[in-house]
């Protein structure tokens, strides 16, 4: 081994994970001092373990283990020179990043300069969510804050409030603000915090390739953005490719001309009499962060022969513009791929359909809130169509204010005959009224919606049914809910109306798993609501009981056929799933990897669960709560 | 058409220039010569190398040229070694590095990756002592620097 050349030994790191990186520094120094550059290659702060020793930075139990605010400093001063790309969440991270060690502490030396960046060979660097998480420290003051309300609010001057500046070229930066929610120290803690990260922007502008900010940085301090990032970023760094930087607003086509190199921007689009002045072939990805009028997305279309994907806010239109759209060149449609609406609005029907001529080659549509009537002109109009997202999210307080057209899905799926995937689980398809309508995209691989609107029996009723529905059981159970106190006066129980109610349930179902066994390409398969964003739990609410009951009895074996299902969940829905469904989908669907909704605490749960796992080890069943720390 | 190898024992090896010409060097220095059947000496390759190294031009002699992969991070290449290419590689250690350095000498792409993917795979999963042990390196740490290392980068650890 020792004949071997470091240089070999760096093509052999090229196949390592970072799991192997750490172990191998530690073999010996020529090991190490070729493996620490990959170590630190890449550092995301949210990732590994440095969630959990941030939190408790500066914590008792920090300074006992020795991963103190000194040792996090102390490492990037070591090792900073490696990273390569910067993924910060941390506040603590982007002082340790930008700070050289020695001069914490040191005020005169600051004034000498003497203060930069100590990763200075930065490719790519993120900031988000740096407002989220706190250290030990940070929650400390912030929970002392909220015990202390009252205080008046800061009556020092707003040049005393930002402190000296860590370096001249933040003269003017920035427009300091009293907060009423911060303390002064805080604001200023904020002010310091926000220039550190720039001053890594800055030693870094000569190379870095992407650049990406989040409106958390923005929260603590407010930019001036046009002088400031001027000459920082669109006056200095000619190499970006990728910057994504919701609240920047600048001019769009100016900042392509001082950026040629662009590939993906995020920005606030701002057109300078309503065009893009210019050809810009290199642009690939451009997310506009506010709405456009339809006559600015054709002019942009036009501008970036090159462009595969655009997201808008929304698109504004209105008659007037009609006749200027009419007389626009047709001649040189767009290469545009991926379009993303973030909000549908009434017209987007319309749009939609102007904007088809321009748009032969698009496959990805994602329109937040779709309505019916745009979900109508698609196959029409986008007959090549692959994938349709709806990224709406279902969380509790969104729930009451979301008004879906319960059509909508109805007829994209007998429209739409090329779509692979369907991503839209605020939506639903109805199955009392939909189940006989022809579905044409028998593609499909993905499939995420809930399907409802089946009738079921009430639990009452299904334990009559399950005792035999006589006259002799209905009077056992109801004698047996007397004694448990439940109250049964207005629950008419007929064992004749049961019988007839679950022979219909059964009949819908069987129409509804027909419609689905006809999707032979699904591998993804989700009935229910994923989990909301923030929330580690299935809302109750979103649990349904006009569900599919997922039993064999009801129908299920009819998706025999879907024999590449590789995930399957039925989180949020009120599924009878037992052991025997569990053995029939072990045995009929080779390729599954993920089954979701057996959630719960209660023994049954965990039962089904120790089935699963003996049935199919292979299997992850995975918890719509997340583990909790 | 052929050309005549001569390892560093002296032995001779006739060989298609087709085979030959996998390795790059090779394929330079016959440029270089233009037409000439003069042996070609090979000093750094021994004749047991020689014998595998051209044992594994022979069964890939058809394969298209490599396009260097283009990635960003040097970290996220693939494991993956043919069947063939894992069985060709099934030999003692002192063997494997010498076709590692003699694949490197003659530039030999496809060779060198498949030998450093061969050795990359003889490190996953392996503790720092069994990684030592594996390739008989001393540990030159003092208790104290190796202390500190795992401290420095505790945060790669999974948990």
């Amino acid at each position: 081994m020792n004949k071997i050349p470091t240089e070999i030994l760096v093509d052999i790191g090229s196949y390592l994970s970072l799991q192997d990186y750490l172990y191998c520094i530690q073999v010996s120094r020529t090991w190490n001092s070729v493996f620490i550059p990959f170590l630190w290659h890449t550092i995301d702060d949210s990732l590994h373990a440095w969630p959990r020793i941030l939190k408790t930075l500066d914590s008792d139990t920090s300074k006992a283990s020795g991963l103190d605010e000194d040792w996090l400093l102390g490492i990037f001063a070591k090792y900073g020179r490696h990273i390569q790309h910067l993924n910060l969440h941390w506040k603590a991270i982007i002082k340790a990043a930008s700070t050289r060690h020695h001069c914490i502490s040191d005020v005169d030396k600051e004034k000498d300069n003497n203060i930069g960046a100590i990763c200075t060979n930065l490719k790519s660097l993120s900031v988000a969510d740096i407002d989220q998480n706190l250290t030990y420290l940070q929650e400390k003051a912030r929970s002392a804050q909220n015990k202390s309300t009252g205080l008046p609010p800061s009556t020092r001057s707003l040049e005393a409030l930002t402190g000296p500046l860590i370096s001249p070229i933040f003269e003017n930066a920035f427009k300091p603000q009293l907060r009423g929610t911060r303390t002064e120290d805080q604001q200023l803690e904020d002010w310091r915090l926000v220039q550190q990260f720039w001053l890594l922007v800055h030693q870094n502008r000569l190379h870095l390739l992407a650049l990406r900010i989040d409106t958390s940085l923005d929260t603590l301090v407010e930019m001036n953005t046009t002088g400031f990032i001027d000459t920082m970023v669109v006056q200095h760094m000619a190499q970006l490719v990728d910057l994504q930087y919701r609240e920047f607003r600048y001019d769009t086509t100016i900042l392509l001309r001082q950026l040629p190199q662009l590939r993906s921007l995020q920005s606030q689009v701002v057109l300078t009499d309503g065009v893009l002045t210019g050809s810009f072939s290199c642009l690939r990805c451009l997310l506009a962060c506010r709405s456009l009028s339809l006559i600015e997305i054709i002019t942009l279309l036009q501008s970036l022969p090159n462009l595969r994907e655009l997201g808008v806010t929304q698109i504004n239109y209105t008659e007037e513009e009609e006749p200027v759209i009419e007389n626009m060149d047709r001649t040189a449609p767009s290469a545009l791929q991926s379009l993303r609406i973030d909000r549908s609005s009434d017209c987007d029907a319309l749009s939609l359909q102007d904007l088809s001529a321009w748009l032969p080659h698009l496959t990805n549509l994602s329109v937040g809130q779709m309505r019916y009537d745009v979900a109508m002109i698609l196959g029409d109009y986008y007959p090549q169509l692959e994938s349709l997202t709806d990224p709406l999210e279902t969380t509790k307080s969104q729930a009451s204010e979301i008004s879906i057209h319960s059509r909508v899905l109805a007829v994209v799926l007998s429209s739409c005959a090329s779509l692979k995937s369907l991503d839209a689980q605020v939506h639903t398809i109805d199955m009392s009224f939909y189940a006989n309508e022809p579905w044409k995209c028998l593609e499909l691989e993905t499939l995420h919606c809930r399907v409802r609107g089946i009738t079921r029996l009430t639990q009452t009723e299904q334990s009559i049914y399950n005792d035999g529905c006589t006259n002799t059981s209905a009077k056992k159970v109801m004698q047996y809910l007397w004694m448990d106190g439940y109250d049964y006066e207005d629950e008419e129980v007929d064992p004749d109306m049961i019988l007839a109610k679950h022979a219909d349930s059964v009949a819908q179902q069987k129409r509804a798993y027909n419609r689905l066994a006809g999707l032979k390409h699904l591998k993804s398969l989700q009935l229910g609501p994923r989990q909301p964003r923030g929330m580690d739990y299935c809302p109750e609410d979103l649990r349904r009981e006009d569900t599919l009951e997922l039993t064999l009895e009801s129908g299920l074996d009819r998706l025999s056929e879907l024999k590449r299902l590789e995930v399957f969940s039925f989180e949020g829905t009120s599924h009878r799933v037992g052991k025997a469904e569990l053995e029939w989908m072990a045995e009929n669907w080779p390729r599954l990897r993920e089954l979701r909704g057996l959630n719960g605490w209660s023994r049954e749960a965990k039962e089904l669960k120790e089935y699963m796992n003996q049935l199919r080890p292979d299997v992850v069943l995975s918890d719509f709560r997340i583990a909790m720390d | 058409m052929t050309v005549i190898l001569v390892s560093s024992d002296n032995q001779d090896f006739k060989v298609d220039k087709e085979v030959a010409e996998r390795s790059i060097l090779i394929k330079n220095m016959l440029e270089d010569v233009g037409e000439s059947d003069s042996p070609i000496p090979l000093p750094n390759v021994t004749s047991a190398v020689l014998t595998k190294v051209i044992e594994y031009c022979e069964h890939h002699r058809n394969d298209p040229v490599q396009v260097p992969e283009e990635t960003d991070d040097p970290r996220k290449r693939s494991n993956d070694i043919e069947e063939w290419d894992m069985k060709f590689m099934q030999v003692d250690q002192e063997m494997l590095f010498e076709i590692i350095l003699a694949a490197n000498y003659l530039d030999i792409k496809p060779l060198l990756d498949v030998g450093c993917k061969t050795v990359a795979n003889i490190i996953k999963g392996k503790t720092p002592e069994e990684i030592r042990k594996a390739f008989n390196i001393v540990n030159d740490f003092t208790p104290e620097e190796e202390a500190q290392i795992k401290k420095e980068n505790e945060w790669a650890e999974d948990r």
